[in-house]
């Protein structure tokens, strides 16, 4: 658990100090793919607490979760429907609410609580 | 936490699924003790509280005043952005130029020639802006027919901030200079301005820009298009390279006093 | 009891995602400070360039000033300061670049109260057009000068609306709005009563909508002088003139 804690925050810690940046027009690319990125990457933390984490299916899945995502934001801007991309921030925003849920209980259970 | 030995992972989550269900079911249960103790019943009103806060400023926020910039919408902004950003290079060629002015002047020692011709340029300018020369030069003249005599003074109103939006540096309607305090009256055919009676077909003439001048002009909901669906109304305009507009009548104060600066 | 949550490949991808987020607070970061122009945020682009202008004004005041003092040395020291500075002045004046006090009236307009159930929130709003006709009656009736919330009205002066805001020459300017005018105070309060137009605003409008609409009378209006500049850009000087 701590480990994961301080994976996080050396990314965070490695980016900002690197200020390393993108252009402006990327940046909803951007967004939409740290989100699915966040939907993996807590449905690997599910996983894991839940005993069914395997390594492929993860990485797999955290590959084809963000590639999707600025799939998706690429065939709006090109379509012209732009808000095509709150497509998938809805799904991909309830998936991270609902494994949120999950992992909290469990970790309750782990922890004792409750 | 229940006693789990080294059950294989199928029968591990099995488990731990029934360890969920059966903590729910506790869980409920002492849902119903802590309602009846009213403990719940405490952390539910502290959450309303806190949604009822949360609402008020919700409302307050989205009710402020009309001059709020994050309201405004982005075409909104992007007029006044074009607006401020041509007023400040103005202001900043003239800041340049009055620098520039200095340092020569400083540098001409006691010849103050150049001193009193750069200022006489000014002056000239300055006057015919004002509206005390005649002025020449490019812009648009607007030829409108008004048979039906509909038209307001309001309209004319509306006619020379176009015009002005437009950037016009100078404007004449029927024969007579508009600056500032020039006003608009009457209706119903018997149009006048300053005073002075206006016809039923007017010129109007304008300094500037052509181009601008007449896409002001001709804006969608401006006046051309708004008007010419007036009966009997016909408007013209034409872009010239070489138009003259007269001097306005003296400017006196009587009731005012300028103050000097 | 941790061992199931230390997985090698969580532990990597999840660094991974905090070096996005980092980088999509750099890029954020670096467009609202460096660039103005490209921000996302084209408010704050608006208040930088009120800002820009406020010191120009500034700038430009100050530096008038002096060469107002270099010019009247010159003046004098070739014998034509009396008819140079009288020139001068009477060209200021008459372009608004000076201040004028005198009698006159002060007139609010604001926006009106709360919208009513089926009301278009447009009739609760003052616009340019309602500013413009209470303008045009009173420099109809003569007065001799003008100004909006401190913003003098001279011969190039636009009055028109952007969004819900009010632009004269380059001021974004708010509800309230408060118009001077400098002339006989009685004749002006009869004009903008007497204007078809105008006078609606403090009679039905003001009744059915709560605009505020007040004119008073007073002997010492101050109004504001010009903070723009007179440089033409297409004109050519032409010939005549008033002496």
């Amino acid at each position: 658990m701590l480990a994961l804690l301080l994976a996080l925050a050396l990314g965070i810690a490695l980016g900002l100090l690197t200020n390393i940046s993108i252009p402006a027009a990327l940046l909803t690319y951007l967004g939409v793919a740290v989100l699915a990125a966040i939907d993996a990457c807590l449905g690997g933390v599910k996983a894991a607490l839940e005993q069914t984490f395997d390594d492929k299916a993860f990485v797999s899945g955290f590959i084809t979760n963000t590639l999707m995502a600025a799939f998706i934001v690429f065939v709006g801007d090109r379509i012209g429907v732009r808000e095509l991309y709150l497509a998938a921030v809805v799904a991909f925003g309830v998936r991270v609410f609902d494994n949120l849920g999950t992992v909290r209980s469990l970790l309750f259970h782990r922890w004792g609580w409750e | 936490m229940g006693v789990v030995g080294e059950l294989n992972p199928r029968r591990k989550l099995v488990h731990l699924r029934d360890e969920s269900w059966r903590r729910i079911v506790e869980s409920e249960k002492a849902v119903e003790r802590s309602f009846q103790e009213g403990r719940l019943f405490v952390s539910l009103a502290a959450g309303m509280l806190l949604v009822g806060f949360l609402l008020v400023g919700q409302w307050r926020g989205y009710a402020s005043l009309s001059s709020d910039l994050s309201r405004q919408s982005d075409q909104s902004l992007g007029i006044i952005i074009e607006e401020i950003t041509a007023e400040n290079s103005e202001l900043r060629n003239e800041v340049l130029r009055l620098e520039l002015r200095m340092l020569e002047a400083e540098r001409e020692g006691i010849d103050r020639s150049e001193v009193l011709n750069e200022a006489a340029k000014e002056l000239s300018g300055l006057r015919v802006m004002a509206g005390l020369s005649a002025a020449s030069g490019p812009g648009v003249t607007i030829v409108i027919e008004d048979q039906e005599k509909v038209l307001l003074a309001q309209d004319f109103v509306a006619l020379v901030h176009d015009l002005r939006a437009g950037g016009a540096e100078a404007i004449s309607v029927d024969g007579k200079r508009v600056i500032g305090i020039s006003g608009f009256a009457g209706e119903g055919g018997d149009l006048e301005m300053d005073g002075a009676a206006l016809a039923h077909s007017h010129h109007v003439v304008a300094l500037g820009s052509p181009s601008d001048l007449e896409q002001a002009v001709e804006l969608p909901g401006g006046f051309v298009s708004t008007l010419s669906t007036f009966p009997g109304v016909t408007i013209e305009v034409s872009q010239e390279e070489s138009l003259m507009v007269p001097a306005a009548d003296t400017i006196q104060f009587i009731y005012g006093e300028p103050t000097t600066q | 009891m941790a061992n199931n949550l230390n997985r090698p490949a969580l532990i990597v991808v999840i660094g991974v995602l905090g070096f996005l987020v980092a980088i999509s607070f750099n890029t954020t970061k670096q467009l609202t400070t460096a660039h103005p122009e490209r921000a996302s945020d084209l408010a704050s682009v608006v208040r930088d360039l009120e800002n820009q202008r406020t010191e120009l004004q500034e700038r430009l005041a100050d530096l008038r000033g002096d060469m107002d003092v270099l010019e009247a040395e010159a003046a004098e020291d070739a014998g034509i300061s009396d008819s140079y500075s009288r020139e001068l002045d009477q060209a200021r004046q008459a372009a608004g670049l000076s201040g004028v006090t005198g009698p006159g009236v002060e007139i609010l307009l604001g926006d009106g109260g709360d919208v009513a159930v089926d009301g278009d929130p447009n009739d609760y709003l003052i616009h340019d057009t309602d500013i413009t006709a209470v303008v045009n009656a009173l420099v109809a009736a003569g007065a001799e000068a003008v100004e909006i919330n401190g913003e003098r009205v001279v011969a190039t002066t636009p009055i028109r609306c952007a969004g819900t805001t009010v632009l004269v020459n380059s001021a974004r300017l708010g509800s309230p709005y408060v118009i001077r005018a400098v002339g006989d105070p009685g004749e002006l309060e009869a004009a903008v009563a007497d204007d078809p137009i105008a006078s609606l605003l403090f009679t039905s409008y003001k009744a059915q909508y709560g605009l505020q609409a007040e004119v008073t009378e007073a002997e010492d209006i101050v109004i504001e002088p010009y903070k723009g500049t007179f440089r033409p850009q297409y004109l050519l000087s032409g010939q005549g003139g008033q002496g």
